[in-house]
């Protein structure tokens, strides 16, 4: 689980860093690859949301 | 004296019941059971769809209501002890530690959850009101949907406390639970590959790691070298905008796109 910035529809998106420390962010495709969203979330700035880890297997 | 050839076993080295090249009717090991061979890792799944070839498939997740898995705030309710299973205890709504059971309810996303659906599934408890709130959980049994409530019991006890009302939930099944052939407009999961056709409601291995092969959508042929998410056409990959989830890298391009596979590098569970 992942804390989600600003993606509710975070279901298969993929992730970077937020500016928001601890928190990730959908992709644009330039910063390093967190993982990929799940399950979409309720509300953000503090639900976490499920997610597959990509960062070190 | 030699090793037991026993899966699983702490001792020796299990051998496969079933290869990565068969489907079979009768579920051979347990789902989400994962196989490394080499530099290619594979999990046994069971197929809800016909999962082909080459195909990229996930799990059917509008059993669970919506594409979203989501159920929102407020929607832990207490349940009798007795009311899913004769061993359930009773529970509460707001989750002390040490519980290993919860009930959730919602007015029809839960309608298609049948009994042990969610099991080695996984569930977020999520407070927007408290940050260390977050918690996740593997899921050990369900109950069946009954008047709008599944009762489900979790492999290790709550660590923290809920609050009533502000508590999310999220569900997910195993992510090799129903596989069908993917699409990036409903299936949001993409867990693995197959190497043979799958039928519905057999089990295979699905390749989620290393050089594999995947079925690619029309004009995207010269994937050698891109990554790749899933494209609008079930099971079919499309090159990434770097947005949608990542599939994994090809590797060659390929001649005739939406039905010849590319040689790729899965990059979805190691």
């Amino acid at each position: 689980m992942i804390q989600i910035a600003d993606a509710a529809t975070m279901g298969g998106i993929q992730l970077m860093l937020d500016d928001t420390a601890g928190q990730a962010v959908a992709s644009d495709g330039t910063l390093p690859h967190i993982g990929c969203g799940l399950v979409d979330v309720t509300s953000y700035n503090a639900d976490a949301g499920l997610v597959n880890l990509q960062i070190y297997p | 004296m030699s090793a037991p050839n026993r899966w699983g076993s702490d001792i020796g080295t299990g051998t496969p019941a079933q290869s990565i090249y068969e489907a079979s009717t009768t579920q051979k090991h347990r789902i989400g059971t994962r196989l490394k061979i080499g530099e290619r890792t594979f999990y046994y799944g069971e197929a809800v769809a016909s999962c082909s070839p080459a195909e990229i498939c996930s799990p059917d997740q509008s059993l669970l209501g919506s594409s979203l898995g989501l159920l929102e705030d407020g929607n832990c309710v207490a349940l009798a002890a007795g009311t899913a299973f004769s061993d359930q205890p009773a529970i509460t709504a707001a989750l002390a530690v040490g519980d290993t059971w919860l009930a959730v309810t919602h007015a029809d996303r839960l309608d298609n959850v049948t009994k042990n659906l969610l099991v080695d599934g996984y569930v977020v408890l999520t407070d927007s009101a408290n940050a260390d709130y977050q918690q996740i959980y593997k899921i050990k049994r369900n109950s069946a949907m009954s008047s709008d409530i599944v009762a489900i019991e979790l492999y290790d006890p709550i660590v923290t406390a809920t609050t009533d009302g502000t508590t999310g939930i999220s569900l997910m099944m195993n992510p090799w639970k129903k596989m069908r052939p993917a699409d990036s407009t409903v299936d949001e999961q993409p867990g693995g590959v197959p190497l043979v056709e799958i039928a519905a409601s057999s089990f295979g291995w699905f390749q989620t790691w290393g050089p594999s092969m995947i079925q690619v959508d029309a004009g995207h042929e010269a994937c050698g070298g891109l990554q790749l998410m899933l494209s609008t056409t079930a099971g079919q990959a499309d090159a990434s905008n770097g947005t949608l989830s990542v599939i994994g890298d090809g590797l060659v391009d390929c001649t005739t796109a939406g039905a010849d596979a590319a040689l790729v590098k899965l990059r979805l569970y190691p």
